[in-house]
């Protein structure tokens, strides 16, 4: 999969909480700044390959939809964490670039 | 009771957004744009909720963008047989059609390519020859078959008894009845 800043993005937002808590369209879109229209291609590729976990809970309020919830499963966490470091390294490997 | 006309209208406008995201949204992506949508409802700000709707329509952009890529064969096939039937007419002396315009139409899983014919006998006239690309979902791994279309097109001309004449002309000028 290709790894785009916003994908690297909405990797770290899922893995923040040690990837176990349940987290909300909305609230990914807060943390990471990133409109739905990218976030929502951006979680359906993660659940093709996988790596996320998703569900449907009934809204408090009556007559509200049930909201989707994600949570990154055992491959999206080692994908996460294999994707955070690469794009670390390669900020790393920028930042000395540009400071040579 | 005072209505609020703006709110209102975005309503309106964000409830026509989503309608239109899951009408054309594929049947393997639509339970996505029910969860977009139902985060909407969690939106206060008015801009911000249309902004929210606005996505689903990109997102279906995306998707058809997608479909349209991975079926590139089949496209680039029809195009091409589509131009070739629009331009050799064998019925012409000369074996070049005239005032003739191609429609590549995409229907479902079916690739149609056809040629609109303004010939002195006959007013106009429209055929459309189908092709199978063998996939139906979006997201499903594709294998287009763009061969299937000509496999088509010689067995409609089999069936027609058009014998070795170029199927896809023949068939665009169909005699008038005088």
């Amino acid at each position: 999969m290709r790894m785009s800043s916003q994908t690297v993005a909405v990797l770290h937002a899922l893995k923040e909480g040690g990837g176990r808590t349940w987290s909300y369209g909305y609230d990914l879109s807060k943390v990471t700044g990133l409109k739905s229209g990218t976030l929502y291609p951006i979680l359906a590729r993660f659940h093709d390959e996988g790596w996320l976990k998703s569900k449907w809970e009934q809204s408090a309020e009556p007559g509200r939809p049930p909201r989707h919830l994600y949570r990154l499963t055992a491959a999206g966490l080692t994908a996460a964490s294999r994707a955070l470091e690469t794009a670390s390294a390669k900020s790393r490997t920028q930042g000395l670039a540009y400071e040579s | 009771m005072r209505v609020d006309i703006k709110q209102f209208l975005a309503d309106a406008v964000a409830r026509c957004l989503n309608r239109c995201m899951l009408l054309l949204l594929p049947a393997n992506r639509r339970a996505w744009g029910h969860a977009l949508v139902a985060e909407q409802q969690e939106i206060s700000n008015r801009q911000e909720r249309l902004a929210w709707a606005a996505g689903g329509i990109a997102i279906c952009l995306n998707e058809l963008t997608q479909r349209i890529c991975s079926d590139g064969p089949t496209w680039t096939a029809g195009i091409a047989f589509g131009i070739v039937s629009a331009l050799v007419d064998l019925h012409s002396t000369t074996r070049l059609a005239v005032h003739a315009v191609v429609v590549v139409v995409r229907v479902g899983s079916c690739v149609l390519v056809g040629k609109v014919g303004m010939a002195m006998d006959s007013f106009a006239c429209i055929e459309f020859a189908p092709c199978r690309t063998g996939h139906d979902t979006i997201g499903a791994p594709t294998r287009p078959t763009a061969s299937t279309y000509f496999m088509d097109l010689f067995r409609r001309r089999s069936a027609h008894g058009l014998g070795s004449r170029c199927a896809a002309t023949r068939l665009m000028h169909k005699p008038t009845d005088h």
